[in-house]
């Protein structure tokens, strides 16, 4: 019997751990009980920042995160954790599992860690995009509006986009953005997600919410192994891994919809938020900066254009035709929430 | 045979060793770095435990909020060097000349503006013992009391919102953020004026704890009180302005605040014909001294709390509490009983994010009140940074008053941790202390 | 006796009053004059480790002017300039983490880090020279050696691969900070050794050098 602990990012309540837990317990069914994953906490045993740093040395077997929390080791990290702008490419985060499943992705990811030289073998578990452009004191009707306000940005090159078209972007730890809101030494912030954002409670002080941000439009949480103990396992066992992860994308997909659509629903009709559209000159000038920051990206790093190209590859062709059917996708569900509306 | 132990015993073994092994005088820092070698070694092997450390090191390192620490000390030191900081606590010692344990009610006034203004332990303490103690000295306070009023008082940051550990909290329970800062007002308030009942009370009892001035030293003449008074209190209200204000008008990060104050500070000195290069250069020294002796021990003692976690100890006293078949309040009062016993070898923060989650899905099944229980537990965690042996008030205290015996400031924090029980004991049977201030404000 | 501490330096009157609660301090500066009958080559090693840590002192405190300066340009461009900059988060939480590291020997030769010593005090001068020595070799000297390789192969890693901080918008090389961490150490190892050789004149003569 083998015990796997797996030290998460974030608390142990939060949606994503369910999900975990669930992915856990399909593991050791699959397994007969002989491979038991055990989640800790964030903070457990490292901080947040070494999680990766404990699994390559084996002081904890496993951890759980957002692959672009490890973008401080290698920049290609954001391409496969949380792609702005959808990697430039108009990628959705289905459209993104597309690429990764089937069009070369999870073996340039299996290559991250080795570009990394990190000792673990990582598997993909939640596709949890999109997130939620966030929340805002007043509400914004362009682009020069959001300029207007000092936000809380999310790291690394999604946030260092908002700078690049001129917001307001200020670097805060998790800690001090809620009181920093309530004192407004910022005016608006971004979180994740409804479930998440309501948890943390931006409702009770903010009450303009955006969902529809390019930030964080794809985004992927991963579990990975100390490679050692992942190849102390047993074939059988390893596959089992493998195909708990591969359900697992399908059923974190399922349980977010749901789950942040209840969240929203409770903002929206409970908490009295208002629900805006982003301005559309947001997605135009986000875009352009994003790809100005890939391409910087891929001019300096050689397995960071390697990665972009396959993403772009891919685009070229499915991108198209996804975008097209989710036009109707999209135009169908709207009717019917502004059906919802009129009722 | 020893190697027979299981790692969760290990983790017990440690702290016994811990708490016979500082008390033999080697620096603290260095003997719970040795300790957690050693028991983490024998757990789960030295270079494991070599890597952790590396790593609670640098993640100390790397904690921004804590930069306010440096930032806040030489603020304290340049006001100190410039004696205007004096000044204030003497007017106050004027102004109620005849009232026994006055300093005691200046300490805990400064203390409850510094709680509500940051959440950094280390800075209050440290600020408040270079403000008031060299005043209480020559006044002839008692040293207990003194010192337990200002490591006591120094704690009341991190209750009074805003709050890094509720913060912390508030994920972790799943209660908005909000919700908690709302209930901990009035407990932060209620503490501070238990402690004040308490200080104040001892010395209209036994006025040899903290003497009224003595007749002769008190000035006749009123306006000259009040002279006094006011000159006293304009360099600090500058200075508060500065940075205890910059944070609460919104302008600032407490740690920004810091900052602000730190530059108000060197201004303040200017518009006094205060300032000297050397005497600034002097106060830079003293704050790298007094900063890294808290820093220093802080991140020691997060890899002594690192190793104790990663031996599963407090995860295998929690399952054992956990099955006892129990009714809600007493589970609620084991759980606080716990969360006291931890907090003499842990800090809050292990204490939050390792015991809190495997609790609450317990509490939520019982049926307990989140808000209620979250605030039981702040009150109940701030008496870790007042139970020696791994106190850091006391130490940070000792830093900045060399002078008092740290014997002695274990005595004046043991006093408060029985303050502190009481005010537990009073949110427990009187749940609205807590839960009325975040109705009554957001609804529900 | 050397005094030492924050509050009271330079009066020698305040010294003697408080003068046995600062044990802490009794290891001399720089500049305290060591005892004729001490070997000369620990005299001229102690005196050499003892400047050069007072030295890393010197410099070290002044890291802290550049992060009042970060904090404050921060709040004046936020607030009045709707302006707000990446680089004074990451920069001061850098420049703290790296100065409290760096002055960590300063402050071990300094005499400065606690101890809870109400016992230890009551000692005879030539057993507390015996337990600091036992404990410097036994017990600081391993931590801080083992610390020192850890730190140094943390932050060869880190350099080798331009480590940037993956939670920062900013996203700064983290390095200097790594190297920062494995330095500090080495001071420390080194004052180590200007303490040992400082315990073992106190267990050996019965009195402290001063
Ligand atoms: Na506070
Ligand atoms: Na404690």
């Amino acid at each position: 019997e083998t015990t796997i602990r797996v030290q998460s990012v974030i608390p142990a309540t939060a949606d994503e751990i369910v999900m975990l837990k669930d992915f856990a317990n399909d593991v050791r069914e699959l397994t007969d009980g002989e491979v038991n994953i055990e989640v800790l906490p964030a903070g457990s045993v490292v901080g947040v920042q070494e999680t990766l740093d404990a699994v390559d040395a084996g002081l904890i077997e496993g951890g759980f995160a957002w692959t672009h929390y490890w973008s401080g080791k290698h920049p290609a990290a954001m391409l496969f954790g949380s792609p702005v702008a959808g990697g430039g490419v108009g990628m959705d985060n289905i459209a993104f599992m597309s690429w990764f499943l089937s069009a070369g992705g999870k073996e340039l990811y299996e290559q991250l860690w080795d570009e990394m030289d990190m000792n673990v073998v990582g598997f993909m578990l939640q596709p949890v995009g999109p997130e939620a452009l966030g929340w805002f004191k007043e509400p914004i009707e362009s682009m020069a509006d959001f300029r207007k306000y000092r936000f809380r940005t999310p790291p690394g090159i999604p946030g260092q986009t908002y700078k690049d078209i001129g917001v307001a972007s200020v670097a805060m730890g998790g800690g001090d953005i809620l009181p920093a809101l309530e004192k407004g030494t910022i005016d608006a912030a971004e979180w994740c997600c409804p479930k998440p954002d309501s948890v943390f409670g931006f409702q009770k002080v903010l009450k303009h919410y955006y969902l529809q941000g390019l930030h964080q439009v794809v985004v992927n949480a991963d579990l990975y192994l100390n490679k050692d103990v992942f190849n102390g396992l047993t074939p059988l066992q390893q596959k089992a891994i493998e195909v708990a992860a591969n359900a697992s994308l399908m059923k974190s997909m399922a349980y977010r919809i749901h789950e942040n659509g209840k969240a929203l629903d409770k903002l929206v009709n409970e908490d009295g938020v208002i629900l805006h559209d982003t301005p559309a000159d947001y997605f135009t000038e986000y875009m352009n900066a994003a790809n100005k920051a890939l391409e910087k990206n891929a001019e300096e790093n050689e397995f960071f254009a390697k990665v972009w190209q396959s993403q772009k590859d891919f685009a070229k062709t499915a991108v198209p035709f996804w975008a097209g059917a989710q036009t109707s996708n999209a135009n169908l569900g709207r009717a019917y929430a502004d059906q919802l509306k009129n009722e | 045979m020893m190697f027979e132990f299981s790692n969760e015993i290990i983790g017990l073994l440690m702290i016994g060793a811990m708490l016979f092994a500082i008390f033999i005088g080697f620096p603290i820092s260095f003997t719970l770095i040795f300790l957690g070698i050693i028991f983490g070694a024998w757990g789960f092997g030295i270079k494991l435990t070599i890597f952790l450390m590396t790593l609670q090191f640098y993640g100390s390192m790397m904690e921004q909020t804590l930069a306010a620490v440096p930032l806040f000390v030489f603020m304290g030191f340049m006001m100190e060097q410039a004696g205007l900081m004096e000044r204030l606590f003497s007017a106050v010692q004027l102004m109620l000349a005849r009232m026994k344990g006055s300093l005691f009610v200046a300490v805990l006034f400064v203390s409850v503006i510094f709680g509500a203004a940051t959440g950094i332990v280390g800075a209050s303490v440290t600020i408040l013992g270079i403000m008031a103690a060299k005043t209480m000295n020559k006044s002839g306070y008692d040293v207990r009391l003194a010192s337990g009023t200002i490591t006591a008082g120094g704690t009341l940051g991190i209750l009074i919102p805003p709050s890094i550990m509720l913060v912390v909290m508030g994920p972790v329970l799943e209660i908005p953020v909000t919700d908690l800062f709302a209930a901990a007002i009035i407990p932060g308030v209620m503490m501070a004026v238990l402690y004040l009942v308490y200080s104040v009370g001892r010395c209209w009892i036994n006025p040899s704890l903290g003497p009224p001035l003595p007749e002769d030293m008190i000035p006749t003449d009123r306006s000259v009180i009040w002279r006094e008074f006011f000159l006293g209190l304009v360099p600090p209200t500058i200075l508060i302005a500065f940075a205890l204000g910059s944070i609460l008008s919104g302008w600032a990060t407490p740690t920004e605040g810091a900052g602000m104050g730190a530059f108000g500070s060197i201004i303040l000195t200017l518009m006094y014909g205060k300032f000297s290069t050397k005497k600034t250069y002097d106060a830079l020294i003293k704050t790298l001294e007094i900063s890294v002796l808290i820093l220093f021990l802080v991140a020691a003692s997060n890899f002594f709390g690192a190793v104790f976690s990663r031996l599963g100890t407090p995860t295998m006293i929690t399952e054992i509490l956990l099955s006892m078949d129990l009714s809600a309040g007493a589970v609620v009062l084991l759980i606080l009983a716990l969360i006291f016993l931890l907090g003499w070898p842990l800090e809050w923060v292990p204490i939050v994010l390792i015991i809190l989650p495997i609790l609450q899905p317990v509490l939520i099944e019982l049926q307990v009140d989140m808000v209620w229980f979250a605030i039981l537990v702040a009150v109940c965690l701030q008496t870790a940074w007042l139970s020696p042996p791994v106190a850091l008030s006391a130490y940070f205290l000792k830093g900045v008053v060399p002078e008092w015996d740290l014997k002695d400031i274990y005595l004046g924090m043991m006093q408060f941790m029985v303050i502190q029980l009481i005010g537990l004991g009073l949110v427990f049977m009187i749940p609205a202390l807590a839960t009325w201030l975040p109705r009554y404000i957001y609804g529900n | 006796m050397q005094q030492a501490q924050g509050t009271a330096v330079s009066n020698e009157d305040d010294y003697l009053d408080i003068g046995d609660e600062l044990l802490a301090g009794a290891h001399g500066g720089p500049n305290a004059p060591l005892p004729d009958d001490m070997h000369p080559l620990a005299k001229r090693t102690i005196r050499a480790i003892d400047t050069f840590s007072d030295w890393q002192g010197k410099v070290v405190c002044l890291m802290v002017v550049p992060i009042i300066f970060a904090m404050v340009y921060e709040v004046i461009a936020r607030k009045f300039f709707i302006a707000p900059t990446l680089w004074s988060f990451d920069i001061s939480r850098m420049l703290y983490g790296m100065s409290f590291m760096l002055g960590a020997a300063y402050v071990l030769m300094r005499g400065l880090h606690i101890r809870a010593d109400f016992i230890y005090r009551s000692f005879p001068v030539r057993l507390q020279g015996w337990v600091d020595l036992l404990l410097y070799i036994f017990l600081f000297m391993p931590g801080m050696l083992f610390l020192l390789w850890a730190g140094y192969e943390f932050a060869l890693k880190s350099y080798l691969q331009n480590e940037t901080a993956g939670d920062s918008t900013w996203a700064p090389i983290v390095w200097p900070v790594k190297i920062a961490l494995a330095l500090g150490v080495f001071f420390l190892v080194l004052q180590g050794i200007s303490e040992i050789l400082k315990s073992w004149y106190a267990a050996t003569r019965g009195r402290w050098p001063k």
